[in-house]
């Protein structure tokens, strides 16, 4: 059971400066709507649910003002609404993932099952994956090499580009800034390259 | 972890925290990192139970203007030595300033770089011309 009387005090004391409110409201909350929101998305795994339930309760702590409490919603149900539309868009990230891996893994069968010589599509598909295997051996780096390859493969998560880096113990957002790095500079690499291949 | 795992849903959570620069997560990221230690010594060197770090990650970093007194609210909630919870977060804050510095440094680098590649291009092409 959630004390209502006792988050909107804690909303107040956000308000007015508070530094340990939002632990006390993510300890009230967290897995109450976890737990809930676990109910909606079955099929999701609960450690992605409750990333979209603590978005929402970190973004509220830095911003309580997002919360009136004169509108007449408790705040455990503002917060509840927050999360289920972060869990969407986590559902929805990884639906578009998966789509662009069906998509990359759904090109090499083509290549084994058809190959007709001549077959237009068939050398297309050749061409481009000799491209893309000329890319990745111009480059010097062992790991750029292994950072094109899954480019290449249609993964987009930072996460697995920061593994082949070693950098998974790094906060997110500085994973996300390495990795970027690390793509901006092959890209680089790759345009000199092109434009003169000695 | 499961759904109904509060105390692992906190530690997740405070993982999640400490790419937020408003909480103290970041703050005991960047000490993790300057003194390469790992949460038990930090539980250790403030004299709090392990299991308290990741909720004191959860909390709001002190604020600048009212250091003090945040500081003082943050060492009463966990029960520890307000100085050495000041010193951490003053090292931590230092450590975050030169990352930050190196960070925009070697960007700088990247773009002298980049810029001297363009200008060498740039004059080989008037030189063919």
């Amino acid at each position: 059971m959630i004390d209502r009387a006792k988050l909107l005090q804690l909303h107040r004391q956000l308000l007015k400066g508070s530094r340990t409110a939002s632990e006390e409201i993510a300890a009230i909350l967290l897995s109450a709507l976890t737990n809930e929101l676990c109910g909606d998305f079955r099929h999701l795994d609960p450690a992605r649910v409750s990333d979209g339930v603590t978005d929402a309760i970190l973004d509220y702590s830095t911003h309580p003002g997002s919360f009136d409490p004169k509108r007449s919603v408790p705040l455990d149900r503002f917060l509840r609404h927050n999360a289920w539309r972060n869990v969407a868009n986590i559902v929805r990230s990884e639906k578009r993932r998966r789509q662009r891996e069906g998509i990359a893994a759904g090109m090499a069968p083509v290549v084994e099952l058809h190959p007709a010589v001549g077959n237009p599509l068939q050398n297309e598909i050749t061409k481009r994956q000799q491209e893309q295997e000329r890319e990745v051996a111009s480059l010097d780096e062992p790991l750029d090499r292994e950072v094109q390859k899954l480019r290449q493969s249609g993964e987009r998560r930072t996460e697995a580009f920061a593994k082949i880096l070693g950098i998974s113990h790094l906060p997110e957002a500085d994973q996300r800034r390495e990795v970027k790095k690390t793509k901006d500079r092959i890209d680089k690499i790759l345009r000199r390259k092109a434009r003169d291949p000695q | 972890m499961s759904e109904s795992d509060p105390a692992g849903l906190i530690v997740r959570a405070a993982r999640r925290a400490s790419s937020r620069d408003e909480f103290m997560a970041w703050l005991l990221v960047r000490y993790q990192d300057l003194e390469q230690c790992d949460e038990s010594q930090i539980a250790e060197n403030l004299e709090i139970p392990r299991a308290d770090v990741p909720k004191l990650a959860l909390c709001l970093r002190p604020r600048p203007k009212t250091f003090v007194e945040d500081i003082a609210a943050l060492a009463a909630k966990f029960n520890c030595d307000a100085s050495k919870l000041a010193n951490l977060v003053r090292l931590a804050e230092a450590a975050g300033v030169m990352q930050a510095t190196e960070e925009s440094e070697s960007g700088a680098g990247l773009l002298i770089a980049a810029r001297k590649r363009n200008e060498h291009v740039e004059e080989d092409e008037r030189q063919t011309e």
